[in-house]
């Protein structure tokens, strides 16, 4: 799904966390919070950072500890829960190692592909542009719970018409390529949609110079148009890992129960629903392993993430 | 013979194999990519332009065909076309066929959606769903609108900012399993969830978390979702009060207005339209609710919403011995076929907002 919160479409140039300059205008800002404001301001950010803080201490106590008094005691604190996730029969670092392998090119191969349609439909006249863009856009109505089935069925047995088959399976049963496939195209409305806004603000004069001097499209988009997108590529790029990463849906349904490609997410949701009793007290290690690389991914890089949401954007 | 080594890879339990094949892929992917674009520069000279577009698009167009377009009027069909009906208790050998009464495939009259608006268990599930809808979005915004003013050029603005802006990298998963912690029912042995010891402490009884079922437990699990959204609301909201024009506020504190009327009469209605948008754009991650409900397994316990239950028909719907579809996946069909009708007002509204802004440049 996909928002446009600048009215005029364009990118909201708009640093979040940059501290502004004490202007006149500030100041008289400033002066409007109160106590009260800034109270309730401290409440919202202890509730909302007090739950994960209790899971990670949580993920360091041993079974007995965890039985019987609440993480705040920080009683029976021990590493073996983390040993025991990282090996043996209950090992999770393979469905990490998964997750990375699905994330990488469910992330690049739409990036690509959005950026070389956005090109056309923001630098190419020809007629119906408009209108595909539009179509395009218009695809985010699509809910993956309605796409996944008939994909997942196309990546088992091509497509058919009646008895015919138009397309031949490609194999990809059973791979992580069907995963990868499921989120490359399920992102794309959205990637095209970024890409055109961002592409929309490069001068036109830019464009109309280099074609002058005889460039050709593919020299232009890769020469010109690349380089000036990376901000775009990255905002995206975070976007989309943090959603495939975080992703169960696709992930269980793409992988078909196979725990062999199931990334991150499915095992440690498995590992819930499977456990009771004993190895209940390794689920707080294994749900932390599987946030802290998002985690560390979105701090290194908000910058272009919050670039991206204002740029009229998050999908769901 | 042929691609012999390619399967392999493909199927490769080993992390080495699994990146090599990853890595494969996204060369290939892009050497696909290069040659298109030199093909593009190679375009013949009549009607080059066109051409030229088409090859652009043409990548987007495939991958969109195969994976929406196609899939949503699969699903269509599915939704309203009988399932395979097979003998009860036949044994499928030596021919599968021999035990297929109807090989379905045909119209049915809305069977299955006169199912879906009937059947309780699928009745509760929109009720719930209808009821997050309502709920989250409201709620985050709520949350997010407040804060982000409340922080509004005050110190440390980009720290508390990144406080509550933190949930959206976690997972549903792992937002499931914090909260289950936080939730958890005081146990024999004496640990309890910090919820549950504080409500001890004003002489409230515990929760009860999953097992009170019903709306109780969508309420509990809305919770989660609005520690989620309400950063993403925070941080949208906020850039669009500080885009207010600073005179504003100055004018009306000149005339002797509090904070709180400067909220309500100026930012308020200065960033209506961003509020909205936040809101649609939550309600619509909050349809699709899929993730949390299936990882706090809150359908067993009378909280099921309509995607899990998607999900969960499909799952359950088995195989027929005719290779034609069980009806599980039928109602699958029909319950995404819910969803999407309950999305289209909210996409709608963002389709429209775009086409404005993009006639108005």
């Amino acid at each position: 799904m996909s928002i446009a919160i600048d009215p005029s479409g364009s990118t909201p140039a708009m640093p979040v966390d940059e501290p502004r300059p004490a202007t006149a205008a500030g100041r008289v800002r400033k002066g409007l919070t109160n106590p009260v404001a800034s109270g309730f301001a401290l409440l919202i950010g202890i509730v909302w950072t007090i739950p994960t803080a209790g899971l990670l201490v949580q993920s360091f106590r041993g079974r007995e500890g965890q039985q019987s008094s609440g993480w705040w005691t920080f009683k029976d604190l021990t590493l073996d829960n983390y040993r025991e996730v990282t090996s043996g029969a209950r090992n999770i670092l393979p469905n990490i190692v998964n997750s990375i392998v699905i994330v990488i090119p469910a992330a690049l191969i739409p990036i690509a592909v959005a950026a070389m349609a956005a090109y056309a439909l923001v630098w190419i006249d020809f007629r119906g542009r408009d209108w595909i863009y539009v179509a395009i856009f218009a695809l985010q109505i699509v809910p993956l719970q309605v796409a996944v089935v008939p994909l997942l069925r196309f990546v088992v047995s091509g497509a058919h018409v009646g008895s015919t088959t138009i397309i031949p399976s490609m194999g990809l049963s059973g791979t992580v390529g069907a995963i990868w496939l499921a989120h490359a195209c399920f992102a794309l409305p959205l990637a095209v949609f970024l890409m055109h806004n961002f592409m929309s603000e490069i001068p036109r004069d830019l464009l109309e110079a280099a074609r002058i001097d005889g460039a050709s499209h593919g020299q232009i988009f890769r020469q010109i148009m690349l380089p000036l997108l990376r901000p775009a590529l990255a905002a995206f790029g975070i976007f989309q890992f943090l959603w495939v990463w975080n992703d169960l849906f696709v992930g269980i349904v793409m992988s078909g129960g196979n725990g062999d490609i199931a990334p991150i997410t499915v095992a440690v949701s498995l590992l819930i629903g499977n456990t009771s009793g004993a190895g209940r007290e390794l689920i707080p290690a294994a749900a932390f392993l599987s946030i802290i690389i998002p985690l560390i991914v979105f701090i290194a890089l908000q910058r272009f993430f919050v670039r991206g949401l204002l740029s009229g954007s998050v999908k769901g | 013979m042929r691609v012999n080594w390619l399967r392999d890879l493909a199927h490769s339990s080993s992390a080495a194999g699994k990146f090599g094949f990853a890595i494969l892929i996204v060369v290939l992917f892009f050497a696909a990519m290069g040659i298109l674009l030199l093909l593009i520069d190679r375009a013949p000279k009549t009607g080059r332009e066109k051409f030229q577009a088409f090859l652009f698009l043409l990548p987007a167009l495939v991958l969109l065909a195969i994976g929406l377009v196609g899939p949503i009027i699969k699903t269509a069909v599915s939704s309203l076309t009988s399932a395979e009906k097979d003998r009860a208790g036949c044994v499928p050998i030596p021919t599968p066929a021999r035990c297929v009464e109807d090989a379905g495939g045909k119209w049915n009259n809305f069977a299955h959606f006169r199912w879906a608006f009937t059947d309780n268990d699928a009745l509760v599930s929109l009720g719930h769903t209808m009821m997050w809808t309502l709920i989250a979005p409201t709620i985050a915004t709520l949350i997010g609108l407040t804060y982000a003013y409340a922080i509004d050029k005050v110190r440390g603005e980009g720290f508390a900012k990144a406080l509550i802006f933190l949930p959206m990298a976690v997972s549903f998963v792992g937002a499931a399993v914090i909260w289950g912690l936080m939730y958890q029912q005081p146990s024999e042995n004496g640990a309890s969830g910090l919820i549950n010891v504080m409500l001890n402490w004003v002489g409230l009884g515990p929760l009860n978390f999953p097992t009170v079922g019903g709306w109780r437990l969508t309420l509990l699990m809305i919770v989660v979702m609005i520690w989620i959204q309400a950063g993403f609301s925070t941080v949208v909201l906020s850039a669009a009060i500080k885009a207010v024009p600073a005179e504003l506020s100055e004018a009306a504190k000149i005339d002797g207005a509090t904070p709180g009327q400067a909220f309500r009469r100026i930012i308020v209605p200065g960033i209506r339209p961003t509020i909205i948008v936040v809101m649609v754009t939550i309600s619509v991650a909050t349809l699709k609710v899929f993730d949390l409900v299936r990882t706090f397994g809150a359908d067993q316990y009378g909280g099921d919403t309509l995607a899990n239950m998607m999900y969960t028909e499909f799952r359950t719907a088995g195989l027929s011995a005719g290779g034609g579809t069980p009806l599980g996946e039928h109602r699958s069909a029909a319950l995404a076929m819910e969803i999407f009708l309950l999305v289209i007002p909210f996409v709608a509204y963002q389709v429209r907002q775009m086409v404005k802004a993009r006639t108005s440049q």
